[in-house]
């Protein structure tokens, strides 16, 4: 190879770096483009899949959905990587709030978790008494699953056993997975272990026979009610986010036509629909 | 097993249908990695040509050090790129958070020790004559080193296939930086991961194949090219 041709090489290459170059000088934010962080369990639904083009043709904007655990779906927020978070943790999102990082919480539907376990119910869990639902699965020692993720899912399971005032961590048949919901539900039905799981990814997978050995014991009551909301990212505390289309975004899911949706999403796949929308929650769901 | 049979089937019919999300997805893989490797390799060689040649103190502790950096983990190099491009990061002004720029870097940074590494490895193994005879024929010091270079291609070559395998088969970098998002950093790797999540195994397995065939047939492409020299 001739020096002719490596300088040639060398010019082309510098051409490609300044061409890949000229497209990222940017000089204020795009002002129709929304960035929102939810959680895995909204996004998996494929809810936000069906409303987001809706959105993005209404008030003729960008759209993009960043899809991770509750924990990181806020911290992501907190450092103005968003301009809105759609998540489902009251403590958390309480926190995040009262921090200054947030503005308002707009509870925008609800649905209930589901206490699933091994088909012979070792631990005879039933009725809708936490303490000793807790109480009985850690007194016959039964394995227990937890996402271990700081997810929505981990946190509400965090406060079932603050009810029962037990502490599991350490346990020998506690196991925290640090995984999503999914491979939480093949562990806990290799293990014939108990879990709480969202109903959507549970009847997909139980669909799919990959669930023999589990079924749902536990389904509904106010301590598995599951509240998910809409938070605008505060623009006093943080810089750089899109106020204005995350307020637009907020009120397009407090919506009538909107919520209607939700009302019938997942009718058709689960036979009954997947989330409850905020017109249509009680007084005692709106916590 | 009855699931890969599935997957195999999925797979030749996302191909054979031309499913738009699928060549899109694959599209994506091949432009984010691709333009990595050439920056990487563009870096890396140059660098572990300059490297192999030049006589300098603490050498041996460079080489560790690069060595080290050969196996960072995917997952921590995104996570350090994602706070440097986060908006309340140093480099947030450049908004390249969750796009396919910021997947080229985070991968350009995980493959540049790869290729510059072994690249200095296959040149260590060049016969010192080589270089002795060029410089009594009168070459310079680039001459030289283009030399040595054109000895030990396919080392070089190797070193670059190498940084490709990694940078197209990782997931920890791009989903940090990129955000997985439908459309723009959704690539194949972060679309297995999401299959697999959602319970879709077949198309994971489907994915995960597709992947595997595309890296085979562009080792085959890069070995034939080699070859013909």
């Amino acid at each position: 190879m001739s020096k002719k041709i490596f300088s040639t090489l060398l010019i082309l290459s510098m051409l490609v770096v300044c061409l890949s170059m000229t497209t990222v000088a940017a000089f204020a934010k795009v002002s129709n483009e929304l960035t929102i962080s939810t959680t895995t369990s909204v996004n998996d639904s494929g809810l936000l899949g069906k409303l987001v083009p809706k959105f993005e043709k209404q008030y003729n904007a960008k759209v993009k959905v960043i899809s991770v655990g509750t924990g990181q779906a806020l911290e992501i927020a907190r450092r103005g990587d968003a301009d809105v978070v759609l998540v489902h943790s009251k403590k958390q999102e309480t926190k995040f709030i009262n921090e200054g990082y947030g503005t308002k919480r707009h509870i925008v539907m609800c649905n209930y978790f589901a206490v699933v376990g091994p088909k012979n119910n070792p631990a005879h869990i039933k009725g809708y008494d936490f303490s000793q639902i807790m109480g009985s699965i850690a007194k016959t020692k039964s394995p227990f699953i937890s996402r271990g993720d700081k997810s929505g899912t981990h946190t509400k399971e965090l406060s079932l056993w603050q009810e029962a005032k037990i502490n599991p961590k350490g346990s020998s048949w506690y196991i925290e997975a640090g995984a999503g919901q999914g491979v939480t539900l093949l562990m806990a039905n290799e293990k014939k272990a108990y879990t709480l799981t969202d109903k959507a990814t549970f009847l997909k997978f139980q669909g799919d026979n990959r669930l023999p050995n589990l079924t749902i014991l536990i389904d509904g009551g106010k301590s598995l009610l599951n509240v998910y909301s809409v938070i605008p990212v505060n623009p006093n505390k943080v810089k750089n986010v899109n106020t204005d289309l995350a307020n637009k975004f907020t009120k397009f899911m407090e919506s009538k036509p909107v919520q209607n949706y939700i009302a019938t999403y997942g009718k058709k796949e689960f036979g009954k629909p997947l989330f409850t929308p905020r017109i249509h929650m009680n007084s005692s769901q709106i916590i | 097993m009855q699931d890969i049979l599935l997957g195999i089937k999925q797979a030749c019919y996302l191909l054979f249908t031309f499913d738009y999300e699928t060549y899109n997805t694959i599209l994506l893989s091949l432009k984010v990695s691709g333009i990595a490797v050439f920056f990487s390799s563009l870096i890396g060689i140059s660098f572990g040509t300059f490297f192999s040649m030049k006589h300098f103190p603490n050498k041996k502790f460079i080489m560790y050090l690069i060595n080290t950096c050969m196996g960072l983990p995917p997952v921590v190099i995104g996570l350090v790129v994602y706070l440097f491009l986060s908006s309340s990061g140093p480099l947030g002004s450049l908004e390249l958070l969750f796009t396919a720029k910021a997947m080229i870097i985070a991968q350009t940074i995980l493959v540049t020790p790869i290729i510059a590494g072994l690249t200095i490895a296959a040149l260590n193994s060049v016969d010192p004559m080589i270089a002795l005879n060029a410089k009594t024929l009168g070459a310079d010091k680039f001459q030289v080193g283009l030399t040595i270079l054109n000895e030990a291609r396919y080392g070089v070559i190797a070193a670059v296939i190498s940084g490709f395998g990694r940078a197209i088969a990782e997931v920890g970098a791009v989903i940090m930086v990129g955000g997985d998002i439908a459309g723009s950093t959704r690539v194949m790797t972060t679309a297995i991961a999401l299959q697999t999540r959602m319970g879709q195994f077949d198309t994971a397995l489907a994915l995960g194949i597709i992947l595997i065939l595309i890296s085979f047939l562009i080792n085959l492409f890069i070995f034939r090219l080699a070859d013909r020299r």
